[in-house]
């Protein structure tokens, strides 16, 4: 029975690092002072054309204003919502944009 | 009826063990005479146990080597037959996309709740029908016809009663998982020996010592064994259920996959789907397995047939 | 067992039906709700005459069971020859046993979306997935069964001057069987869920069709009529089919005890 257990631990404790390690990423991505506003406008940028999965995550938290290359500008993001995003690890930085 | 013991959704008893006293199918059967000698182990020396899982990795090599050899000759379009270097470039791009481990987590998360709820579910109501002789006649075949309305049957009713996403997907794999260990909940507490029960009250057991030092264990291996079967439906349920209700999981990439003619990436999704049931399998569904065998020798999941 | 007894079990086995049926009868009279949550008794009756009288009640069915029997066919021809020869040569089953254990992992369901894109939508893939997965549930049974014979018995009938096919056919064959036949059973309900699964997602019709197409235009009562025929249904193929057939065959050679 020890072997279970042992896989159950590992498993949490393997996701419980990958989140840690994920909210690391985050917080270096997008700074404190960078999110200031409650509602702000950003440009999110990825390392590659972003997909149908990735569009529609960033559609639920703001308005999508432009898709260019592998940038996408968001309008009207929430603070913690932008937080969110940038931990993500396919998102390779956000940062804050004047909108349109 | 569906007393199905196999660790494996869809296969035999695993042949560890005198595959005589598992069945196939009904349940109470057992094989007359000396069990066979556990496949594999016969003539086989003890310095040459590499070999056999050497020649089983070589066996999968040889498989892949056949199919991407076999993509020119067959020579037709990618996303109808694609090779397996395809394969390995989606899956690299799924990950540095960020959308396998979301979906894999996804899928992980629904099948472990959703076990765990059915499990527990099904032993506490398998221990009150099967403890009450009236409940159990009663509900036994109520509970057999409920049963045989195959667990993806209730997707549309249950779609139309909860709509699309993650609770009717809980929901659905709870559901799964609790006929079969009921099942043998019922079956396991129906046949724990009467003379215990009679010693442990005539010695003064109150009801919940009776239940907890007598019945759960002597319905334990049934329960495992119920288990084991639980486990396996709801994992090609929740593949199921994630093709038809759902939005991310690793059954919703098989189908993305495919919608958008990407077939690489359904080829990911059914290879990861086969890794972590192996994993599942190893972890838990074996050692359990094993427990079973070495506490309590052989089981008879005996079924009284009404 | 005594006669009150055994008339007991009915008559109280029955009493959760009628106490369903009851209140499933009240239930709309008594609360407000939505029809299409949980249609009334006299609907789903109506549906099921309806649904007979037009002949698209027994349409289904025959499509579903059609294509069960040429799945299982086809499915357990493949894979009972091919399990039989694989486990008689120990290198090769060595081979092949990994693959075919993570192969079985996967078998029916997930090969749906990839039947889709082979087959299209409609009953070449059901068939394929049903083939599937009885296939690869069926020779892992097989493969296990021909393994399973004692060495014991091999030896033995090597010592009596037994060789090839008679090997075979006294052999290989009825040590097997048992398992074999148990396999075609399990494989059957496996198929079966295949069946109605496959037709939920690539199916043109058939009662999985039938019952999932309903959830589109709400029309409850087609769906609670599907699950209760789709419930009959593997009642009757289990019960009348299987039952009697290991009853024929293995508990009369005396190789089980019931």
């Amino acid at each position: 029975m020890i072997r279970p257990l042992l896989v159950t631990l590992l498993v949490l404790l393997s996701y419980g690092g990958y989140e840690l390690w994920l909210t690391r990423g985050g917080a270096m991505k997008l700074t404190v002072d960078e999110v200031s506003v409650p509602k702000g406008h950003y440009e999110i940028t990825v390392n590659f054309p972003p997909e149908a999965f990735h569009v529609t995550r960033m559609q639920a938290i703001g308005r999508l204003i432009e898709v260019k290359g592998t940038s996408v500008f968001l309008m009207d993001v929430g603070a913690d919502d932008a937080r969110e995003l940038a931990r993500n690890y396919w998102i390779a930085d956000v940062k804050p944009w004047r909108g349109l | 009826m569906a007393g199905i013991v196999s660790s494996a959704p869809g296969a035999a008893p695993t042949p560890t063990l005198p595959q005589s006293l598992r069945s196939g199918g009904g349940g109470s059967i057992e094989l007359a005479g000396p069990p066979p000698p556990s496949w594999g182990r016969v003539g086989v020396g003890g310095r040459a146990r590499w070999k056999k899982p050497a020649k089983g990795a070589l066996g999968i090599a040889l498989f892949f080597a056949a199919w991407q050899v076999s993509v020119p000759l067959v020579g037709l379009e990618p996303y109808f037959y694609p090779p397996p270097s395809d394969v390995w470039r989606a899956f690299l791009e799924l990950i540095t996309k960020g959308i396998l481990p979301v979906y894999l987590i996804d899928s992980i998360g629904r099948y472990a709740a959703g076990v765990s709820i059915g499990t527990a579910l099904g032993i506490v109501a398998g221990l009150a029908i099967g403890l009450n002789r009236i409940a159990d006649r009663l509900l036994s075949p109520t509970i057999n016809f409920l049963f045989a309305i195959v667990e993806v049957a209730w997707i549309p009713i249950f779609v139309i009663w909860w709509g699309y996403g993650y609770k009717t997907i809980l929901i659905a794999l709870s559901y799964v998982v609790f006929f079969p260990i009921l099942y043998n909940t019922l079956v396991g507490v129906r046949t724990a020996p009467q003379v215990y029960l009679n010693a442990a009250r005539s010695l003064g057991a109150s009801q919940w010592q009776l239940i907890m030092e007598v019945v759960l264990p002597a319905a334990l291996p049934n329960i495992i064994t119920g288990f084991r079967v639980g486990a396996g439906f709801a994992f090609r349920g929740l593949i199921f259920a994630e093709i038809v209700a759902a939005k991310t999981g690793i059954g919703y990439l098989i189908f993305e996959g495919a919608a958008n003619h990407q077939t690489a990436r359904t080829i990911v999704g059914m290879i990861v789907m086969g890794l972590l049931w192996l994993a599942i399998d190893y972890a838990y569904l074996k050692p359990l397995e094993r427990v079973t065998v070495e506490r309590w020798g052989s089981v008879t999941t005996a079924e009284s047939r009404e | 067992m005594s006669l009150a007894r055994r008339l007991g079990d009915p008559v109280l086995g029955s009493v959760p039906f009628l106490v369903a049926l009851c209140a499933w009868l009240v239930l709309p009279r008594m609360i407000d709700y939505p029809a299409y949550m949980l249609p009334p008794l006299e609907q789903v009756a109506a549906r099921f005459v309806e649904s007979i009288g037009d002949g698209s009640l027994a349409g289904h069915v025959i499509a579903s069971l059609e294509r069960l029997a040429v799945g299982f066919i086809i499915g357990n021809g493949l894979a009972i020859p091919l399990g039989i020869a694989i486990a008689l040569n120990r290198h090769v089953s060595d081979l092949l046993r990994p693959l075919l254990t993570f192969l079985q992992s996967i078998a029916g369901i997930a090969w749906v979306p990839l039947a889709i894109i082979w087959f299209g939508i409609g009953k070449g893939a059901v068939v394929f997935v049903i083939a599937n997965t009885i296939f690869f549930a069926s020779i892992y049974n097989t493969v296990v069964g021909v393994q399973a014979i004692p060495n014991a018995l091999h030896r033995a009938v090597r010592s009596h001057g037994g060789k090839g096919i008679q090997v075979f056919t006294e052999l290989i064959l009825p040590g097997a069987l048992v398992q074999i036949i148990l396999g075609l059973r399990t494989s059957m309900a496996y198929g079966w869920r295949a069946l109605v699964a496959g037709e939920m997602i690539a199916g043109t019709s058939g009662l999985g069709y039938m019952t999932i197409e309903a959830v589109q235009w709400y029309k409850t009562e087609t769906i609670i009529m599907g699950m209760i025929v789709i419930g009959i249904l593997w009642l009757l193929l289990d019960r009348l089919f299987f039952v009697p057939l290991e009853r024929a065959t293995i508990v009369r050679w005396g190789l089980i005890q019931r």
